[in-house]
């Protein structure tokens, strides 16, 4: 798995995360997350747009990072899931826990 | 049609020079290999994509939940994965040499109940008709799993079974 930051904005973190997010790799993308969230004042994007497979573990990732972007007082945004991600977020019943947005742009429009 | 979790009854063994299998030690590392596998046994069995994923999902999890908790997380151990199918059933049966699952398997926990973790077993009971923790002729522990291939692409996800 490889995982890419950016910064579209002023206080905004976007996490892109590309391969598979499984057992192995979840310890990897629970410290971008981590870190990102810490560096955000406005709020954190994860780009799961190139992001083929993800397991619960990805998912708890996922979760850990809603509570800590509460804690934090920013937001926490999912942007363009792949058809597989989505399918595990649909089987796990979250897709109404997360904000999820269809593209980079209309996130970034979200957290202005 | 073979009486492979008919009824819910457990699905019968993989025999020795039944299916195919793979072998591999407790190393993370190596599920990509598990998933690869899994995604080849679904296509042969006839699944379509979308259960084609979930049988991947579900059997991965099942490897994870092995090697993080029978094998506490250590090297070492080995875990042999084998695969069966016929007209009506994908059957899966992993067995290992690290601690049996809790009695009656690892329970899921209350989807409404968001938190992290807890997630893999519903997602393993979501893909398979018939899930059992068993324990081999030789002692070791033994999971079965079997996926109906004619249960309908449409239906919805199943709600939580204990194993």
């Amino acid at each position: 798995m490889k995982i890419e930051t950016a910064s579209p904005a002023a206080g905004i973190t976007v996490v892109r995360p590309e391969g598979e997010v499984d057992m192995n790799t979840s310890p990897e993308f629970r410290a971008a997350v981590e870190q990102a969230v810490k560096d955000s004042d406005k709020g954190v994007i994860i780009d799961l747009a190139a992001l083929e497979y993800m397991d619960s573990s990805g998912v708890a990732v996922l979760i850990e990072g809603v509570r800590w972007s509460k804690t934090a007082n920013v937001k926490i945004i999912l942007a363009q899931p792949s058809e597989a991600v989505r399918e595990v977020i649909e089987l796990a019943r979250l897709q109404k826990f997360f904000a999820i947005e269809a593209s980079i742009d209309s996130a970034v429009g979200s957290l202005q | 049609m073979t009486q492979d979790a008919a009824d819910g009854a457990p699905p019968r063994p993989i025999g020795p020079n039944e299916g195919f299998a793979l072998e591999i030690g407790s190393d993370p590392k190596l599920l990509p290999l598990v998933r690869r596998t899994t995604e080849v046994a679904s296509k042969l069995a006839g699944l379509d994509d979308t259960a084609m994923r979930q049988m991947t999902l579900a059997v991965d999890e099942a490897m994870s939940n092995v090697i993080r908790h029978a094998c506490s997380a250590k090297p070492g151990h080995r875990i042999r994965l084998a695969f069966r199918f016929d007209e009506r059933w994908l059957v899966i049966q992993i067995d290992h040499d690290g601690a049996p699952a809790p009695e009656g398997g690892p329970k899921g926990r209350d989807l409404d109940d968001v938190k992290p973790g807890g997630l893999g077993t519903h997602f393993i009971n979501t893909a398979m008709d018939a899930v059992h923790y068993e324990q081999a002729d030789d002692g070791c522990p033994r999971i079965l799993m079997a996926r109906d291939l004619h249960r309908s692409r449409e239906e919805s996800p199943s709600e939580d079974r204990d194993g």
